[in-house]
């Protein structure tokens, strides 16, 4: 894990929505990628881990099902905006603590990895384990 | 200077924007700051940037965001060197690009460094025969830019990769093909600033020491990675410090520095890698003095870039103080050249 990885999920990523809450997600890769970058999404919230048919992902002030995201290829999700990971979760409870586990991985699609007639691109994954409470 | 002494053309220091990653995350941060500050602590003249870094919306950049660079380019005396471009040819799920489709990925990104003053650019390739002629088709539409493939560990000026274009650029004979030798290629030790983050992290000294070991061996990557994982097991590696030994071993070449003569004649631009400056300013693991004599007698007078990555590694150190460390050492190496050449 480098540097640009604890900023993944900062102190004040969580907030509480109308229907759930939604976590600011920022990059740990060094420059701005498409949409079709956001590989992996695994996130879980007090151990509970979330449905990706209740994910959306809001960039560019536009709202994208994970579906949507592989044909993505020219929204650009700018290195220094976070995008925000809405999570549909009925009974949230704002007022309390909340641990989340965020598996993420970006598709690099400059480097590409694997045997010459089979080359894919380097998935660069970051984890992070925090407790947050809602802003 | 002496009636036996004679200047020589040298070449000039510069800095990627790339150094700085971590600092442009820092509250208040914009592109003009920066590039401002580059200019008043004297880490140019030559100015690059990463497009898809430093640019938003790249490469489509409006009228204004050109003539703003220009200008301050222009007001500050940096000098554009230059633009590190991406060839995304992964950018659709489940496929590669075609070269049709990646010489159309390209045209775009070489227009706006060419609007913004860049002489050269750089990305990866398809290494045809096909796509390199297309490619200088776009760069003699965009004034003659050059384009430098960047040669970085783990290549080297023998990996077969840089064989097949080096071939490849003399069947195709244009002015325009070049190279970026970036200095990872050519350490003769492990970034000891990589060692002690890796320690930092919980990495017992038994496994960093293997890794250096490995690293170290007279052998091929295939088999350096054969022993990694055949011992590292047993030192308690778990998946996620076999992934970062595997790095250390990728990122980091064995190159002998003067080899890199062999391609001086087709370098357009240079990539200062360092991961530390030590107490006595050196760069504990790449010989600076041996590849900038290798510049110098091959009479290259392009820019040298310094680019800072210990940041994949570390924020306890700043870019900045980082990057005006090494021109200081570069300076002096080059300062030893500017008589009897």
């Amino acid at each position: 894990m480098g540097p640009m990885d604890k900023d993944v999920v900062r102190a004040d990523a969580l907030h509480a929505t109308g229907d759930g809450f939604s976590l600011d997600i920022r990059s740990h890769w060094y420059r701005s990628l498409p949409l079709t970058s956001l590989a992996v999404l695994d996130l879980a919230v007090d151990g509970e881990k979330v449905r990706q048919d209740d994910m959306t992902i809001v960039v560019n002030g536009k709202s994208f099902t994970v579906p949507q995201l592989a044909d993505g290829y020219d929204e650009w999700w700018y290195v220094l905006d976070p995008f925000e990971l809405r999570v549909r979760k009925p009974g949230f409870d704002p007022g309390a603590p909340h641990h989340i586990e965020f598996g993420f991985g970006l598709s690099i699609p400059y480097i590409l990895v694997g045997p010459p007639d089979a080359r894919q691109p380097l998935l660069a994954a970051s984890h992070t384990s925090r407790t947050l409470a809602c802003q | 200077m002496t009636a036996n002494e004679t200047t020589v053309a040298l070449p000039k220091l510069g800095t990627t924007l790339f150094s700085f990653t971590l600092e442009m995350r820092q509250p208040g941060y914009t592109l003009n700051g920066m590039i401002g500050k580059v200019a008043e602590l004297g880490l140019g003249p030559g100015l690059e940037m990463v497009g898809f870094q430093s640019l938003r919306g790249y490469p489509r950049v409006s009228g204004e965001v050109v003539s703003s660079f220009r200008d301050q380019c222009e007001r500050t005396g940096l000098e554009p060197s230059a633009m590190s471009m991406n060839l995304d040819l992964g950018i659709h799920r489940g496929r590669l690009m075609d070269e049709d489709e990646a010489l159309d990925y390209l045209e775009p990104q070489i227009a706006t460094s060419h609007a913004m003053g860049f002489p050269v650019c750089k990305s990866s390739v398809i290494p045809t025969r096909s796509f390199l002629e297309g490619l200088v088709r776009i760069l003699e539409k965009n004034g003659d830019m050059k384009f430098g493939f960047e040669v970085h560990s783990p290549m080297a000026v023998d990996s077969p990769e840089i064989l097949t274009l080096r071939e490849l650029y003399e069947a195709i004979g244009s002015p325009l093909l070049g190279f970026t030798p970036d200095f990872s290629s050519s350490m003769h030790s492990v970034p000891p600033s990589l060692i002690a983050a890796h320690r930092e992290s919980g990495m017992s000294p038994e496994l960093t020491q293997l890794a250096i070991e490995v690293w170290n061996s007279d052998t091929t990557m295939p088999q350096k990675f054969e022993r990694f994982a055949a011992e590292a097991p047993a030192l308690g590696a778990t998946p996620a410090d076999m992934g970062k030994l595997q790095m250390l071993l990728t990122m980091h070449g064995r190159q002998d520095p003067r080899r890199w003569s062999e391609i001086i004649d087709r370098v357009v631009h240079v990539h200062a890698k360092f991961y530390g400056i030590d107490e006595n300013g050196e760069e504990p693991s790449i010989d600076n003095a041996t590849i900038v004599g290798v510049l110098v007698d091959g009479g290259y007078t392009g820019y040298i870039s310094s680019e800072w990555e210990g940041h994949a590694y570390t924020d306890a150190v700043s870019g900045w103080d980082m990057v005006a460390a090494q021109h200081k050492l570069l300076r002096g190496l080059l300062s030893e050249r500017t008589v009897n050449g």
